[in-house]
C-alpha cells in the first residue's frame, strides 16, 4: 500500500488562490468576532459560577430552568448532555450583578462562591422526586480571567518567539518568517471556528491552539528539511519547481501523520467524553488548517520571498 | 558492536521503565476492598510510588486563595504568605484529608488541593476562615443611648437607595417636609425591593411589617429590640444600616474609643428575624495569640451540646484574670473575625485563663472552631480566587471515558499502520508500546500528575508519536524505489530523516514547554505528557526500530524488506 506514490501535483501554481482562500476564512473569522463583540469566553477568563448536575432521569430543560431563574439566575446557560440527564449551568460576570452583596455572617465566600452555592441549593432543593448529585463546581473569580487572559496572551508570543530563533538557526530567517505566518494562519482559522460555531475560549481551547502551533510547525519543518535538502542537491532548479517537487515528496507522510493524528482525536472524540470533546474537535480543525498551510502556504510564501527578493545563485 | 550497545541500553531503559510502572500497576488494578486492607505504611509507600492521578480524575477540591495584605505592614508583608500556609496545613491536617497539596504561587496565592474531598462548603470554612479571636468589652446602656441619640440626629437627611447611601442632603434637616417624606417613602420602597435577593423564602417575610425609617429618627427607627447589652435590627434591614453605619456622619456620632459590632448569626424574635448590633471597645483586651488549647466539650447546662473551651497562657491567663475581676456584671464580647460570637456577662473573676465558647449551631461547627483555634489565626485575610471541585463519580467516568479513548485509538493507529507498512508497521507499533511504557514510567518517576488532558495528551501523542517511524519509514520507501539495496536504503532513510526528525521534534518541544510554563494544573499535565512524548518517541525510533533493522539485516542478504 502506498498514498502518493508519484505525487506530482501542482501545488505552487494554485499557490495565490489558496492564499486567498485563506485570507478570506480568515478575515470572516475576524468579522465575525468583532460582530459577536469578541469570542465567547468561558468562566475560566470571564469569571463565574459552574454547577454540573447530574441527575436519575431527565426531565426538561425548562424545568430545570425555571428553578435557576427563580433563584434569581434568569441569564444563566444551561446544557444538557451525556445520557441526557446531565445539566450544565453557567453564570458569568457575578461582579457585575450587585444583587448578592455580601450577606452578613459569610465573611470569606466571594461573589462567584456564593452564586455556586446558591445554585447548588436551589437545584437540590427544586428537582423533586428523585436524587441531584452535585458532579462538578467550578468558581473563578474575575481577577483570574484578566491574568490568564494576559499569559495566554504572552505563551503564544513567547512560543513564536522561540520558534523563530530555532529556525533562523537550523534553517534561515526566511523559513523562520513563513513557518510562523502559516503557524499564525493556524491559530487564527482556529479562532474563526470557535466564533463560527460559537464555541467558547477556555483553558483548553488556549491548550488545544498552542498544541496545533506545534504540530503545525513540525508539518511545516518536515517540509522545509526537504526544500533545505534540494537546495543543496539541485543547485539548477528553478525555485518554483523546487518547493513544488518538495512539497510532492514530503506529501506522503504529512497526510499520514495527519491522518493518525485525526485517528486519535475520532477516539477522543467519540469515547473521549464531554470534558475533552471541545478539546477534540478544536484539535481537529487545526489539525486540518495546520496539514492544509504546510502545504499551500509555507512553503508558497518561500517562493514569494524568492521572487520579491532573489537569494543569490538562484533563478 | 554498535547494535550491541543499543540493545543493553534499550533493555535498561524497558527494564526500568517496567520496574518504575510495577507499583502503579499493582496499586490500580486492587480493588476497593484490597486497598482498604493495606496498611498505612503499605499504602504510603503505594501512594509515593504509583502515579499520581489528578483531582479530575479521583475526584476532590482545587483551591486558589488569595491573602489581603494591605493592613501589614512592610516587615509582615514579607512572610505573610509562609505563615498563612503554615497554619492552613495544620488546619488542613486535623481536618483530616489524604495527601493535601498546599502550594505557594507568586507572591499573594496559595493553591490548595484537596484529593477526595466530599464536604466543600466545611472545608471553605476551616481553610477561610482567619479565626481571629478577640475579647472586647460591651458598653454599658447609658452609653449606647447617647450613641444611639447622636446618631439620629447626624444622619438626618441621609438617604438610603438599596444599600447606596445618599448624603449629600446631610446636615439639612429643614429642607423642605415634604422632600423628607418623600425621601422617607423611596426609602421603604428600596428596603422592600431589596427582599427578595436577601431571603429564598420570601413569601414568609413579606407578611411581617418592616420598621419604617421615619425622617426625625433615621437610625433608632430601625432598631426593633434591645437584648444582651446590643441592640436588634431585623435581619432584612442588615445591609440598610451596615451602609448607614460606614457614612462619614456615623462615624462623627460614634465616639472614638468605641465601633459598632454585629453578631455572627441572626436571632429569631416574633414571625421574624433579627440581629444583634454591640457598640464595644474599640481595642480589644485580649486576643487569640494568648491561646495554647482549644477543644470541645459539653455545654454543662445542656450536655447534648458541644462548647469549645479554650486555655490561655500564663500571661493571657493574668490579664484575663484582671479584666474580668474588675468588670463583674458587664458584659464581653467574644469577637470572632469581627463578628460578636457572644456577648455574656462577667459573673465573677475568672483566675486560671479558661473559658468557653458557647452558641454553636452543632457539633461540626463546634469541632471545626476548635480546629481553626487551636491552629491559630492567620495573619491576614484570604478568600477564594479560583475554586474546582469534581465529584468522584465524574472523576471515575472520565477514567473510563480515557480508557476507552487511549484504547481505541490506539487499536485504530496500530491497524492502519500495520495495513500500509505490513511488518515494519508491526515494529513502528511495538515502538508505540514501548513508548507508552516509557511516558508513564517517567511520569511516575518525576512524581507527574495524571490529568484528563493529561490523557489526552497521551493519546494525541500515540498518533504523533508515529510520527518519527512514519518519516523514515517514507525515506526507506524512496531510497529503495532508487534502486539500492535493503541494507544502504535502510541506512540512508535513518540518515535522511534524522535531521528532519529532531527538527521538527524539536519544535514542537518549544511550544509544549511553553504551555507547561503558562499552563496551570491541568494543562500542566497535557503539557508534560506531550514532552515526554515526544522525546520517547525520539528515542524509540532512532535506536528500537533502528537496532530491529540491523538485525534483520546483518544475519543474512535480505533481498525484499516488508514496508
Amino acid at each position: 500500500m502506498h498514498f502518493f506514490e508519484n505525487a506530482n501535483y501542482n501545488f505552487v501554481r494554485v499557490r495565490r488562490r489558496a492564499m486567498l482562500v485563506s485570507a478570506a476564512v480568515i478575515v470572516a473569522g475576524m468579522l465575525s468576532i468583532l460582530l459577536h463583540h469578541g469570542l465567547k469566553t468561558s468562566i475560566d477568563f470571564s469569571g463565574g459560577a459552574l454547577v454540573e448536575i447530574a441527575l436519575e432521569k431527565p426531565v426538561p430543560v425548562q424545568e430545570v430552568r425555571s428553578i435557576v431563574s427563580n433563584a434569581g439566575f434568569g441569564d444563566a446557560e444551561i446544557t444538557r448532555f451525556g445520557q441526557e440527564a446531565n445539566y450544565l449551568i453557567k453564570v458569568r460576570e457575578v461582579e457585575a450583578k450587585k444583587s448578592e452583596a455580601g450577606a452578613p455572617g459569610d465573611s470569606t465566600g466571594t461573589p462567584e462562591g456564593r452564586v455556586a452555592k446558591k445554585l447548588k441549593a436551589a437545584l437540590t432543593a427544586g428537582i423533586s422526586g428523585q436524587q441531584v448529585e452535585v458532579r462538578r463546581v467550578e468558581t473563578v473569580g474575575p481577577k483570574i480571567g484578566t491574568e490568564l487572559r494576559k499569559a495566554a496572551f504572552l505563551a503564544v508570543i513567547y512560543s513564536l518567539i522561540g520558534i523563530l530563533i530555532y529556525i533562523s538557526w537550523r534553517f534561515q530567517f526566511r523559513f523562520a518568517v513563513a513557518a510562523i505566518i502559516a503557524t499564525a494562519h493556524d491559530a487564527l482559522v482556529m479562532l474563526a471556528f470557535f466564533s463560527f460555531v460559537g464555541m467558547e475560549m477556555s483553558i483548553s481551547g488556549i491548550a488545544a491552539i498552542l498544541t496545533i502551533v506545534g504540530y503545525s510547525l513540525a508539518d511545516t519543518v518536515v517540509v522545509f528539511d526537504r526544500i533545505r535538502e534540494n537546495l543543496g542537491l539541485r543547485k539548477r532548479e528553478d525555485m518554483g519547481t523546487l518547493i513544488n517537487t518538495s512539497i510532492n515528496e514530503t506529501l506522503s507522510r504529512t497526510i499520514i501523520t495527519s491522518g493518525t493524528v485525526m485517528l486519535t482525536l475520532v477516539a477522543l472524540l467519540v469515547f473521549g467524553g464531554e470534558v475533552i470533546r471541545e478539546f477534540a474537535l478544536a484539535m481537529t480543525v487545526g489539525i486540518i488548517a495546520g496539514t492544509y498551510s504546510s502545504i499551500f502556504i509555507a512553503a508558497p510564501i518561500l517562493l514569494e520571498w524568492q521572487m520579491w527578493h532573489p537569494n543569490k545563485g538562484r533563478k | 558492536m554498535k547494535t550491541r550497545w543499543k540493545l543493553v541500553v534499550i533493555a535498561a531503559v524497558l527494564g526500568y521503565s517496567i520496574w518504575a510502572l510495577l507499583p502503579s500497576m499493582r496499586y490500580y488494578s486492587m480493588s476497593e476492598d484490597q486497598r482498604n486492607k493495606l496498611t498505612n505504611e503499605q499504602r504510603t509507600k503505594y501512594v509515593e510510588s504509583a502515579i499520581k492521578l489528578g483531582l479530575d480524575l479521583q475526584g476532590g477540591a482545587h483551591l486558589v486563595m488569595e491573602i489581603d495584605d494591605s493592613n501589614l505592614d512592610e516587615n509582615a508583608k514579607k512572610d505573610a504568605v509562609d505563615r498563612v500556609i503554615k497554619i492552613l496545613r495544620n488546619r488542613i491536617d486535623q481536618f483530616g484529608v489524604a495527601e493535601p497539596v498546599i502550594q505557594k504561587q507568586g507572591q499573594k496565592r496559595i493553591i490548595i488541593e484537596l484529593p477526595g474531598l466530599e464536604d466543600l462548603d466545611r472545608a471553605e470554612k476551616i481553610i477561610g476562615q482567619t479565626a481571629k479571636l478577640e475579647f472586647r468589652l460591651v458598653r454599658q446602656e447609658d452609653e449606647v443611648g447617647r450613641c444611639l441619640t447622636m446618631l439620629d440626629k447626624t444622619l438626618k437627611g441621609v438617604t438610603v437607595t438599596g444599600t447606596q447611601v445618599d448624603t449629600t442632603r446631610a446636615g439639612t434637616p429643614e429642607a423642605g417636609t415634604t422632600d423628607d417624606k418623600v425621601a422617607a417613602n423611596t426609602k421603604t420602597a428600596n428596603v422592600d425591593s431589596l427582599l427578595p435577593t436577601l431571603k429564598t423564602d420570601a413569601a414568609a417575610d413579606t407578611e411581617v411589617p418592616l420598621p419604617g425609617a421615619s425622617p426625625d429618627k433615621p437610625f433608632t427607627s430601625y432598631l426593633v429590640s434591645v437584648v444582651d447589652g446590643g441592640v436588634v435590627v431585623d435581619e432584612r434591614q442588615v445591609p440598610t444600616v451596615k451602609a448607614l453605619l460606614t457614612t462619614e456622619q456615623a462615624q462623627r456620632a460614634i465616639p472614638t474609643n468605641s465601633q459598632f459590632m454585629w453578631a455572627d448569626h441572626a436571632t429569631p424574635m416574633q414571625d421574624t428575624q433579627g440581629r444583634v448590633l454591640y457598640l464595644v471597645e474599640k481595642t480589644a483586651t485580649l486576643d487569640g495569640s494568648a491561646l495554647t488549647n482549644a477543644q470541645t466539650r459539653n455545654d454543662p447546662e445542656d450536655p447534648s451540646r458541644l462548647n469549645v473551651g479554650f486555655t490561655l497562657n500564663r500571661q493571657g491567663a493574668i490579664k484575663f484574670g484582671r479584666f474580668t475581676g474588675e468588670n463583674i456584671g458587664r458584659r464581653i464580647a467574644i469577637v470572632l473575625d469581627e463578628q460578636v460570637r457572644s456577648a455574656p456577662a462577667v459573673q465573677s473573676k475568672i483566675p486560671n485563663g479558661e473559658g468557653r465558647i458557647t452558641g454553636m449551631k452543632d457539633d461540626e461547627e463546634a469541632n471545626d472552631l476548635a480546629i481553626v483555634l487551636r491552629a491559630g489565626a492567620l495573619p491576614a485575610k484570604i478568600s477564594v480566587v479560583e475554586l474546582r471541585s469534581i465529584g468522584p463519580t465524574l472523576g471515575r467516568d472520565s477514567i473510563d471515558a480515557g480508557k476507552r479513548a487511549t484504547s481505541v485509538g490506539f487499536v485504530l493507529v496500530v491497524l492502519f499502520m500495520i495495513w500500509y507498512y505490513k511488518m515494519s508497521g508491526v515494529l513502528a507499533s511495538m515502538a508505540l508500546i514501548f513508548n507508552m511504557i516509557i511516558i508513564l514510567a517517567v511520569m511516575s518517576t518525576l512524581r507527574a500528575t495524571l490529568t484528563m488532558p493529561g490523557i489526552a495528551g497521551l493519546v494525541l501523542t500515540i498518533g504523533m508519536s508515529v510520527d518519527a517511524n512514519v518519516l523514515i519509514f517514507e525515506r526507506i520507501r524512496e531510497e529503495l524505489k532508487k534502486g539500492k539495496t535493503v541494507r544502504a536504503a535502510i541506512q540512508a532513510g535513518f540518515d535522511k530523516a534524522f535531521a528532519t526528525i529532531l527538527d521538527s521534534h524539536v519544535t514542537t518541544l518549544i511550544t509544549a514547554f511553553v504551555l507547561w510554563q503558562f499552563g496551570t494544573g491541568p494543562i500542566k499535565g497535557f503539557a508534560t505528557t506531550l514532552s515526554v512524548g515526544l522525546i520517547a518517541n525520539m528515542f524509540t525510533a532512532l535506536t528500537g526500530t533502528r537496532v530491529v533493522y540491523d538485525i534483520i539485516t546483518s544475519r543474512r542478504h535480505v533481498e525484499r524488506l516488508s514496508i
